[in-house]
């Protein structure tokens, strides 16, 4: 019977559990690192842009701008602005609350000199959305599922 | 008269914007875009210890509504029509019935992500601070009841829309956004709006009147900082049998600053506001007499969490800033606790569901300056200290 162990014994075990947490830390890092990663901003295939700045994000999404470089008509789709994809949107992608934007859209709706994005319920409803509407852009946190969307670089 | 021309040149577009609106919906299967849809509604309850302030709120008044129902159609890209209709009670300061809010035609020629111009017509908002284009719908506002100091409820239907012209802009400057509106066009007055720039409430009224404003706002990183300034001219004749005033001029000039910060949770607002009034052979023939008033509020604000808002202001108001005790107020018999008011407030906005929105506050005012005279036409039963409670009730769409 052992009722001490050495200390080289008691090196290999503290060695072992640092590194198991190690290994379980930066996977979790790992893990939530792709989960961040997974907002997508996405648009209609027939949109030419691959990626925008974060200034044109803001102009298409607070709804100044209406036209894609090309002349292509932009339709924004949103969701809720109490959904957790909404919000991690709004501030990651614009680095703008929520309310922010609301405040830019309530000017444009109730002055009457613009409009509001389309709100959809869902990320399946937005995903079909713009899939089935040419020049529109919005954002899903799951896979991309159809071929008439694709995914817009924001930087 | 050329400003009869003017005037309904400007109706004429507001109407072709409602007729095109008609028209829209009517074809609108065929339209690539439909008309987009909007309203809002608000209740608020009011009570005062002295005073009345939105009815007869000294016994709890519920005189404070706002209806409004608008559309837009965007025609194309450029071009978007869009009117909107609205019914306001807010105690004997508002007028009868439903009343055409705006209805206008926006064209715009450039549409940039960094830079747009593009021109506005008809019945329009007046580009005027922060709050002035949606102080009707509550979501919009900080408060139930926005700085009396430059947003007084009783002046709404003063400044607020116009049958106008409007040169808009934008232009990305770094980190900062530059938008700018510059404004052609008249008031639509209606007898009890035109009374309030009447020196001491005669019966009198505006004619061939002439506006003038111009708003620059600078918005840093998205709007986490916004500056503003707004200047406007105003001239106007007033019409007036000669008894106590006379027929003369009236040309007002101010301007208002603005400044607005956002940290975390946490808002700022600030903004400062001074208007010259000058009358010129309107108290006397031949001679001009002229009042600056002065006003300013601080205002921050907290979110608590998505759903819950809470706010705390400073608000101040000088009729006449070389006069700030009112002396002047008892030459037309008005008390002179008329010629200024200083309030405190505190409040809460809760969104309890999605566009709902429930509302809060206390206000403790010292004067009566932002108070409707109207509603407080006897001198002797104004009291200079006062305090108003009030809630807010409102559903947008």
């Amino acid at each position: 019977m052992q009722f001490q162990k050495q200390p080289a014994q008691w090196r290999g075990v503290l060695i072992r559990k640092l590194w198991s947490t190690l290994v379980f830390t930066s996977s979790l890092l790992f893990v939530s690192a792709l989960h961040a990663e997974t907002l997508r901003v996405i648009a209609h295939a027939s949109v030419e842009e691959a990626a925008l700045s974060r200034n044109t994000a803001r102009a298409i999404f607070s709804m100044r701008l209406k036209q894609w470089s090309d002349g292509q008509s932009i339709t924004v789709f949103v969701l809720p602005d109490s959904h957790p994809v909404h919000r991690q949107f709004s501030r990651e992608v614009l680095s703008l609350f929520p309310h922010q934007l609301r405040r830019s859209w309530d000017r444009y709706v109730y002055s009457g000199i613009g409009t509001a994005p389309i709100e959809v319920e869902s990320e399946e409803d937005m995903q079909a959305r713009i899939g089935a509407t040419p020049g529109s852009i919005g954002y899903i946190q799951k896979e991309i599922m159809d071929e008439k969307v694709r995914t817009l670089e924001v930087r | 008269m050329k400003r009869f021309g003017r005037l309904r040149f400007a109706n004429k577009i507001g109407l072709l914007c409602g007729c095109l609106l008609l028209a829209g919906n009517l074809s609108a299967q065929s339209c690539k875009e439909d008309i987009r849809w909007h309203g809002f509604f608000s209740q608020g309850i009011t009570y005062t210890d002295e005073n009345n302030f939105f009815g007869d709120s000294q016994n709890t008044s519920l005189d404070f509504r706002n209806i409004g129902f608008g559309g837009a159609w965007q025609a194309h890209d450029r071009l978007l029509f869009s009117a909107q209709a609205i019914y306001r009670d807010a105690g004997q300061t508002s007028p009868e019935g439903v009343k055409i809010d705006y209805a206008l035609a926006n064209y715009s020629l450039i549409n940039r992500f960094d830079f747009g111009f593009g021109i506005r017509a008809g019945r329009v908002k007046n580009p005027y601070g922060f709050y002035s284009e949606t102080r009707d719908v509550a979501a919009t506002r900080p408060s139930v009841i926005l700085p009396v100091s430059i947003y007084a409820p009783a002046f709404r239907d003063v400044f607020h829309s116009s049958d106008s012209l409007i040169l808009t802009g934008y232009q990305q400057l770094g980190d900062w956004l530059v938008n700018f509106d510059v404004l052609r066009g008249a008031v639509p007055f209606d007898k009890k709006s035109e009374r309030l720039l009447i020196p001491g409430m005669q019966p009198a009224s505006i004619e061939d009147d002439r506006l003038w404003a111009a708003r620059s706002i600078w918005e840093y990183d998205g709007g986490r900082m916004r500056l503003g300034a707004t200047v406007i001219n105003f001239e106007a004749d007033i019409d007036t049998q000669p008894a106590i005033i006379f027929p003369g001029d009236l040309e007002v000039n101010g301007y208002l600053l603005s400044f607005e910060y956002n940290w975390e949770s946490f808002q700022f607002v600030s903004e400062y506001q001074r208007n010259r009034f000058t009358y010129k052979g309107v108290i006397a023939p031949g001679l001009d007499t002229s009042r600056e008033s002065e006003a300013y509020y601080l205002q921050l604000s907290h979110h608590v969490n998505e759903n819950l808002k809470v706010f705390g202001r400073y608000d101040l108001y000088y009729a006449d800033r070389h006069d700030k005790s009112g002396s002047n107020q008892l030459l037309f018999g008005r008390p002179k606790s008329d010629g200024f008011s200083e309030s405190y407030a505190v409040g809460a906005q809760y969104h309890f569901a999605s566009d709902w929105l429930l509302a809060g506050e206390f206000h403790l005012f010292n004067g009566t300056g932002a108070l409707p005279v109207i509603e407080n036409s006897v001198a002797a039963d104004v009291k200079e200290n006062w305090k108003l409670f009030t809630l807010q009730l409102s559903y947008k769409f």
